[in-house]
């Protein structure tokens, strides 16, 4: 009886513990692999140095989300991925998409979209469930504060503070594949949204912002071709090549020059003064839209 | 009674995991109120360091993120209150240091610093304990408004 009693209380124990696991980014994997289309054996060795170089924020759904508001841009339902989960049967998909539903909820929160929130917060966690990271994704507390379109700034922190827990847990788990793809996911329609915005609304500075994408694209590249031995990565690669030869003929040029600092009611604050100049032509411009949509249209397909 | 101290030990295993995961998170969280209302949370950094041997290089700790033009984020750092070493945070654009929470000459340290940025790219995040103490820290980068 005893013995009963105490294996019970073992195991109500491990169930308290592991509903808490989605704090901790160190944890070993307890969870059952899902039907892996991409294995974590995929990567190529990478010097740790390299891998340590490697950067961990390609891109943020709030900064993309904040440009498009700050033009004046009207919200638009239709820029966003449907949530049609059902097609996306291997880990690979349900990674890369994930990263796009991802920027789509950074989108509805910067517009304050709380009615519409639920059913992405629905697709990320039936996306985030099919990789094993689901535990991670603070669904109740984010469908309470949509629902009762209760306190902002806790919707968008909980959302963005989940995808980092996720990506942090899948990159210390030997998972980096699938961080890599949820890191792609969002890049690419970030870059969709904000390129849909550039063909509606043509502004030079979301062009320019477009453009500079060139840069960061090559950070992404680098990191998606550590697993081109995987068949799925090598073909997201070619897709994404395809924009990357649009993104080439944008000219980048450095105005180089001292950081200021000012320092003023005890805030400190650095000013940039290198700048880049970029140089992107009307045809550049719609070729790389054009593009970015086919390539996106292509994964969520 | 062998039994009952072992199954003790993994209740007590547990729970401490289960705390020690839960501090992780509030801090970040504590950590993102502190960089202000105005300010919406981007990344955190978390890092726990070893004292410096001897006269072995500092430890610090080096994270990569991809900065965008026009746009003004602010660098938290917050400390453990348990840390020996107190944390600073330093921003680096390739080799040129572009700022620090903390200024050698000086000796001034400051909890957050907002950053202009007028270039898309990779920036590098450094951060360090004073003296080469062992320490705790958690770093936030927020986004603050468009420039």
């Amino acid at each position: 009886m005893i013995k009963q009693f105490l294996f019970l209380l073992i195991g109500a124990v491990m169930i308290v513990s592991c509903s808490n696991c989605s704090n901790n980014s160190n944890k070993k994997n307890v969870f059952g692999n899902t039907n892996d289309t991409v294995s974590a054996d995929s990567a190529l060795p990478v010097a740790p140095q390299a891998v340590e170089n490697l950067v961990q924020n390609i891109s943020s759904p709030v900064e993309m989300a904040a440009l498009i508001k700050s033009l004046g841009a009207p919200f638009a339902q239709k820029y966003m991925a449907p949530t049609n989960t059902d097609n996306f049967n291997t880990s690979f998909s349900k990674a890369l998409n994930l990263g796009i539903y991802g920027a789509d909820l950074g989108y509805l929160n910067m517009y304050n979209k709380t009615s519409s929130v639920i059913q992405y917060i629905t697709a990320i966690k039936t996306l985030a469930d099919g990789i094993s990271v689901g535990q991670f994704f603070d669904f109740s507390t984010l469908k309470r504060l949509a629902t009762n379109n209760e306190n902002i700034d806790s919707l968008m922190y909980i959302s963005i503070h989940s995808f980092n827990v996720m990506d942090n847990y899948l990159r210390k788990n030997n998972r980096s594949n699938l961080s890599a793809l949820m890191i792609a996911g969002v890049y690419v329609e970030g870059l969709y949204i904000t390129t849909q915005v550039a063909k509606e609304r043509p502004n030079k500075k979301l062009a320019e912002n477009i453009g500079e994408q060139k840069n960061i694209y090559e950070q992404l590249l680098l990191i998606l071709k550590n697993y081109r031995k995987d068949p799925y990565f090598a073909s997201l690669i070619a897709d994404l090549e395809t924009i990357q030869k649009e993104l080439d003929p944008v000219k980048i040029t450095i105005e180089v020059g001292a950081p200021i600092s000012i320092e003023k009611d005890g805030m400190l604050t650095i000013k940039q003064t290198s700048k880049s100049i970029v140089n992107i032509t009307d045809e550049m411009l719609k070729r790389i839209i054009k593009q970015t949509e086919i390539v996106r249209n292509k994964i969520i397909k | 009674m062998k039994n009952i101290t072992f199954i003790l030990a993994i209740i007590f295993l547990s729970l401490g995991y289960t705390v020690k995961a839960q501090t992780e998170a509030q801090k970040v969280e504590m950590c993102s109120k502190i960089a202000g209302q105005e300010a919406t949370y981007v990344k955190d950094i978390i890092v726990d360091l070893p004292a410096a041997q001897g006269n072995e290089k500092i430890p610090s700790s080096k994270t990569t993120l991809i900065l965008r033009k026009d746009n003004k984020y602010r660098v938290t750092i917050c400390t453990d209150d348990d840390s020996p070493g107190k944390g600073y945070v330093q921003l680096f654009d390739n080799e040129t240091m572009l700022g620090s929470s903390y200024n050698v000459s000086t000796g001034k340290e400051f909890k957050s610093f907002d950053f202009d940025c007028q270039k898309t790219g990779a920036y590098h995040f450094i951060i360090q304990f004073l003296e080469g103490k062992a320490g705790k820290a958690v770093v936030i980068i927020s986004f603050l408004k468009k420039l």
